[in-house]
């Protein structure tokens, strides 16, 4: 890279990572947080105040009613999903719910996106029968966090990466490469990093797009890799681009499944789609989630 | 590979997809060649689509060149990797 070209990227991180403009989180969900910091926290307290936010009551309810997860259905009470789901799933949906809010009439959809490659994943977390389901599914919901940092911190740039992606089919890391020359994986990772977010979580947004070059969590993240890809192919959501993204391969050796085994896999991930109300409106032709 | 409505199922096709209630319990492996027994069964536990071997049923249907064209495009980035290009042909034998 020329001299000049360290400049502009250092300038960019400068941006992008300056602290006094990050995403603030509304008061109530800083308070939730706050309060399961502590790993003794009252089911009760933190049910009472999710009860208190509409937005954040609804999507806690549909993700622990979602049919992907399969293990619940009929849930209607906060606080039996606040046992149900577990601290780092109600973490995830708090920071995703913060942080995509804010960026959403500017990145329409990218909630949906994520929440369907949650749900996703949490079915084939099962499939292999990971204890880790609860972590996986919070990475996926998060795995995208850092093109919502992007899009806020750096406006013009996010146009030149749309128009990119748009005009030329190109696929968001490559476009992020092109004009910022970094990408949202790592944006994403520095957020984590800033949230103090566990090591499972901070692989997963790191390498979701190149789990095998992830030297832990390999597995869980092949899995939202995976997750990305069949969403995304499938057109239940939209992320900012409709295209899908590349497959790495070593990531997808590390799930060792047959053609078989995937037929299966996304012969009943179109069923649950297909069967499921909540589903059903985000299947498109590639355009807006809404 | 081709989903089809249960009234257009027909003995002797083969299942390319395990069949399972709407509780998860499997009720036919794939690889089953269906008879009238089987379909029987289908109807009385409600499925309503099944997943078989082969292009049995052809359709006449306009929408089907759209939806392939419209998930080769979403895939135009994805690479060549035999895998991502075998996703890609799994999705559309299920959506048209």
């Amino acid at each position: 890279m020329t001299a000049a070209g360290m400049q502009i990227n250092s300038q960019i991180k400068d941006r992008l990572f300056s602290i006094k403009d990050l995403p603030t989180i509304p008061a109530i969900h800083g308070r939730i947080l706050k309060l399961m910091e502590d790993i003794n926290y009252s089911v009760d307290e933190v049910s009472k105040l999710i009860e208190k936010d509409q937005v954040l009551s609804s999507k806690v309810l549909k993700l622990v009613n979602s049919p992907f997860y399969g293990l619940y259905s009929g849930i209607a009470t906060i606080r039996r999903a606040v046992i149900l789901l577990g601290s780092n799933l109600i973490k995830g949906i708090i920071l995703s719910t913060s942080l995509f809010d804010i960026a959403d009439n500017k990145l329409p959809g990218l909630w949906d996106h994520s929440y369907c490659c949650s749900t996703v994943a949490g079915f084939l977390a099962k499939r292999f029968n990971l204890i880790t389901i609860e972590e996986i599914m919070t990475g996926a919901l998060l795995h995208d966090i850092g093109k919502v940092l992007i899009k806020k911190q750096l406006l013009e740039e996010s146009k030149e990466i749309e128009a990119a992606v748009k005009s030329n089919g190109m696929t968001i890391l490559d476009a992020e490469r092109m004009v910022i020359n970094i990408t949202h994986d790592d944006v994403g990772l520095w957020l984590a990093d800033t949230w103090n977010l566990p090591s499972i979580i901070k692989d997963i947004i790191a390498y979701h797009h190149k789990p095998g070059m992830c030297s832990g969590h390999k597995k869980e993240t092949a899995i939202v890799h995976l997750s990305d890809i069949i969403v995304k192919g499938i057109g239940i959501s939209y992320s900012g681009d409709p295209f899908v993204p590349m497959l790495d391969a070593d990531g997808w050796d590390i799930l060792a499944l047959s053609e078989s085994d995937l037929v299966d896999i996304i012969v009943e991930i179109m069923e649950i789609i297909q069967a499921d109300k909540g589903f059903s409106r985000y299947i498109h032709g590639g355009k807006d989630g809404k | 590979m081709q989903k089809l409505d249960i009234d257009e199922i027909k003995p002797s096709m083969v299942l390319a997809a395990t069949v399972k209630d709407k509780d998860g319990n499997i009720l036919f492996l794939k690889g089953v060649e269906l008879t009238e027994r089987h379909i029987n069964i289908l109807h009385n536990r409600d499925i309503k689509k099944v997943v078989v071997e082969g292009c049995p049923v052809k359709r006449e249907n306009n929408m089907s060149g759209s939806i392939c064209n419209e998930i080769d495009r979403r895939f135009i980035t994805a690479g060549s990797n035999p895998v991502v290009l075998r996703i890609r042909d799994i999705i559309k034998e299920l959506m048209i």
